[in-house]
């Protein structure tokens, strides 16, 4: 018998390594207060924005290699929900304020953290629940994060739920604005795949009844009161 | 391949290249590691003020192609060669009620070096 080798070992620490060497340098990026990067000079002006920004917590040494990961995970999903997609050091958030900023803070955000993102004046989604009291603004638990899929849905869910999918389209290529995995709720006239998604966020206790809403967040180690 | 060619064009025939030793995204482990590619691609994007490649329900899949590429670039710079890429995009209409098969389904395979092509059959329909 030929025993064959997954193929696929050899390359295993192509990437973890490559964003080992970069992880610090890629994430600055994305820190408040830094600017200089044109992200918007090949697209259509017309287009969305999302913007992505993570906190000083989120950026420390210890933590800056799980953020980047979640960074690039929300990035593309941003990018195929028909979003331009830049980070918050692009000087396209000083001219105008974006559709969407999406803010990855795992524990905690700073005071001057938080003064900036209300001057932003975009309605935001938070990656960790340490933003609060600024409008138009919801969180995804850090928990969510490693489940796999879930923060996916959770993502698009939360999108959604603030009216930035399937919302009129300036730019080209709207479709492109609800991915097929997610068709629109049953309460719109769509499909099943958000029954499962439903089921899925319900298997957790707590879970179903937390998405959406905005809970008492005082006392969680925020630093923005 | 001489008169066994495949006509790609005209004449409705296709053919195939059969190949060994595929890397084949079918794998989970490559699944992983492509998720990976993908996020950090990406992230190099963003940081780099670059257009993020965005995969299309119309079946154009640039994001797809970019990632694959990009990760096939690192490899390679780590000395790793990846000789083929395959991988199944299920698209289109189940083509019938509850079926796993679609309408437009199909398999694409990038031959990136030409001696991993062992044998080559042409295919007629």
């Amino acid at each position: 018998m030929v025993k064959l080798q997954d193929s696929a070992i050899a390359f295993s620490t192509v990437v973890s390594d490559r964003r080992g060497l970069r992880a610090s340098q890629d994430a600055e990026r994305f820190r408040l207060g830094l600017h200089g990067l044109d992200c918007t000079s090949n697209s259509l002006p017309t287009r969305a924005t999302a913007v992505i920004g993570a906190s000083a917590w989120a950026l420390k040494a210890e933590q800056v290699d799980h953020t980047v990961q979640i960074i690039g995970r929300l990035g593309g999903l941003l990018a195929d929900l028909g979003f331009q997609v830049c980070p918050v050091g692009a000087d396209a958030t000083r001219t105008a304020p974006p559709s969407l900023m999406v803010w990855v803070c795992g524990d905690e955000t700073q005071a001057d953290e938080y003064e900036q993102l209300k001057e932003i004046g975009a309605p935001g989604l938070s990656i960790g629940s340490c933003v609060d009291g600024l409008d138009d603004w919801d969180y995804i638990e850090t928990e969510v994060v490693d489940r796999g899929d879930e923060l996916t849905r959770r993502f698009v869910d939360a999108l959604d739920a603030m009216g930035l999918l399937g919302a009129p389209e300036t730019g080209s290529d709207s479709a492109s604005r609800i991915p097929p995995e997610f068709p629109p709720s049953p309460a719109s006239g769509g499909g099943t795949s958000r029954d499962q998604t439903a089921s899925l966020e319900s298997a957790t206790p707590g879970d179903a009844r937390r998405h959406g809403t905005r809970r008492d967040r005082s006392g969680r180690g925020t630093a923005n009161s | 391949m001489g008169d066994r060619a495949p006509r790609w064009r005209g004449g409705g025939r296709r053919g195939s290249g059969q190949a060994r030793r595929l890397h084949g995204s079918l794998n989970p482990r490559w699944q992983t590691l492509l998720r990976d590619a993908d996020a950090q691609f990406v992230l190099e994007c963003l940081s780099e003020g670059r257009e993020v490649p965005a995969n299309r329900p119309s079946g154009y899949r640039a994001r797809d192609c970019a990632t694959i590429n990009w990760f096939c670039d690192r490899a390679a710079d780590d000395g790793l060669a990846v000789r083929s890429v395959r991988a199944i995009f299920e698209e289109g209409e189940p083509i019938f009620e509850a079926s796993a098969i679609r309408t437009r389904s199909h398999v694409q395979i990038a031959i990136r070096d030409r001696s991993a092509i062992l044998e080559a059959e042409e295919i007629s329909w």
